[in-house]
């Protein structure tokens, strides 16, 4: 009874003392932020980001990811702050559209050799005076921005507009509006490759001359017999095995006929899809390899 | 001057139209089952209907052969499934062989309690959007994979 007692008093005593010394921090008006302050709000927010800084040294970056979104927070100054996360293309009076409707964030429009885009940006200028509960506020907003505009553009944008031809800038623009960091590279056959994560998954799309995609992630190898079991009770995925120059391994493979046409829409699905393939597939492979173990 | 204005104009609607009809085909995000029967019969493809009943849930299926093997498509609304099961004996060696070098297919080895077939498949996911010509070029695909496969087997 004593020791339940100690325990209550203890925790009223927490309550008392540390609950208004976090608001005390939280209410404490600055006028300046440094790279290092937001960088401490993030962590503070539990949340996992890359840091950056531009050549010059004056700009620093934290590249995070909140659901879908990978939202980018630009330090420019000590007094200036930006939050923002590139989508799909709008077209230009649509995007003037969310302009003339929304009260926080802009929505602008790009176009680059890949196609079109939009950004979603919203500033926070913090010379008048903010509070760390300011910047948390104004990260939280944002993801209520993104959510909204993702939304807008859902009603306003067509994604059924049919490609004859998938070009290399076309999955570009995909991948840039759909929050993929990829690298490329044109393998010796001639054939340009795509290499991202999705679902912290090594995967590679491969584009065969605008008309046959194919995406793939490789594992450890395991049986025959497993791999055909595999295949035996899922869509839409091939599992293989292969011998490389050095190393065996297995291969989840999946390919997109785009001989008849292909929309956006089609392809974005079919590599988010494949994300969770692959994701479906690891966790495959570590039971095999934890039951191989016991 | 202006016959030329004309001809140039005629010429660029004769080119442009087209592209523009393509570009707009209809996006389907599930197949009916009368639509699929439209795009089968546009094909000049004599099939049987069927339905195969598991537990509670009805699947539509279609057999037909074009070229080299008898197929059976399933229309799972948000997904077609084609299949050719053939009895031949393979090893798992031979199955891999094949899936290595196919694109649009795979295959599967099944072992039942009496016989041993391996079943050439191919699934089109229609969640993303899916069109009448990407049905037919599915199905077209399918054909040529069977007749590959054909050859593969001998």
């Amino acid at each position: 009874m004593v020791h339940t007692i100690r325990l209550v008093l203890a925790a009223l005593a927490l309550f008392i003392f540390i609950g208004p010394r976090a608001a005390a921090q939280d209410d404490k008006v600055f006028r300046a932020v440094t790279p290092a302050a937001v960088e401490a709000t993030l962590k503070d927010l539990k949340i996992e980001f890359k840091k950056a800084t531009s050549k010059k040294g004056d700009e620093h970056y934290f590249d995070f990811q909140r659901e879908t979104y990978r939202i980018r927070l630009t330090h420019f100054s000590p007094q200036e702050l930006m939050l923002d996360c590139v989508f799909r293309g709008l077209p230009v009076e649509k995007v003037n559209q969310w302009n003339t409707v929304t009260k926080l964030a802009r929505a602008s429009w790009h176009k680059d050799s890949t196609g079109e885009f939009s950004i979603l940006e919203y500033g926070l200028d913090i010379s008048g005076g903010a509070t760390a509960g300011t910047i948390k506020q104004f990260i939280t907003r944002f993801e209520d921005e993104l959510k909204k505009y993702d939304k807008f553009l859902g009603a306003n944008l067509t994604q059924d507009v049919i490609l004859a031809q998938v070009t290399n800038d076309a999955l570009e623009n995909i991948f840039k509006t759909q929050g993929i960091n990829y690298k490329k590279k044109l393998n010796t056959a001639g054939v340009m490759m795509f290499d991202f994560a999705v679902n912290k998954h090594s995967l590679r799309l491969y584009n065969f001359g605008g008309k046959d995609l194919m995406l793939d992630a490789h594992f450890k190898k395991i049986s025959l017999d497993e791999a055909n079991r595999y295949n035996l009770n899922r869509k839409f995925i091939r599992v293989v095995n292969y011998r490389g120059k050095d190393v065996e391994y297995t291969a989840l493979e999946c390919n997109l006929d785009c001989e008849a046409g292909a929309t956006e829409g089609m392809i974005r699905h079919w590599i988010l899809s494949f994300g969770e393939d692959a994701r479906h597939f690891s966790e495959y492979t570590q039971k095999l390899q934890t039951a191989g173990k016991q | 001057m202006k016959p030329i204005v004309l001809i140039v104009g005629a010429l660029l609607f004769a080119v442009l139209i087209p592209l523009r009809a393509h570009s707009q085909g209809k996006v389907l995000r599930s197949v009916s089952n009368d639509s699929l029967e439209k795009i089968l019969k546009g094909m000049d493809v004599k099939y049987q209907r069927g339905e195969r009943k598991e537990k509670d849930v009805s699947t539509t299926y279609f057999d037909f052969t074009r070229g080299s093997l008898p197929t059976r498509m399933y229309n799972y609304g948000n997904d077609l499934w084609l299949e050719s099961t053939v009895d031949k004996k393979m090893t798992l060696e031979d199955v891999n062989r094949w899936n290595a070098q196919a694109k649009f297919s795979r295959l599967v080895l099944i072992e039942q309690k009496d016989k041993v077939t391996v079943s050439l498949e191919a699934q089109l996911d229609c969640l993303g959007g899916v069109t009448e010509a990407a049905i037919k070029q599915f199905v077209n695909r399918f054909d040529q994979e069977a007749t590959k496969f054909s050859k593969f087997v001998k």
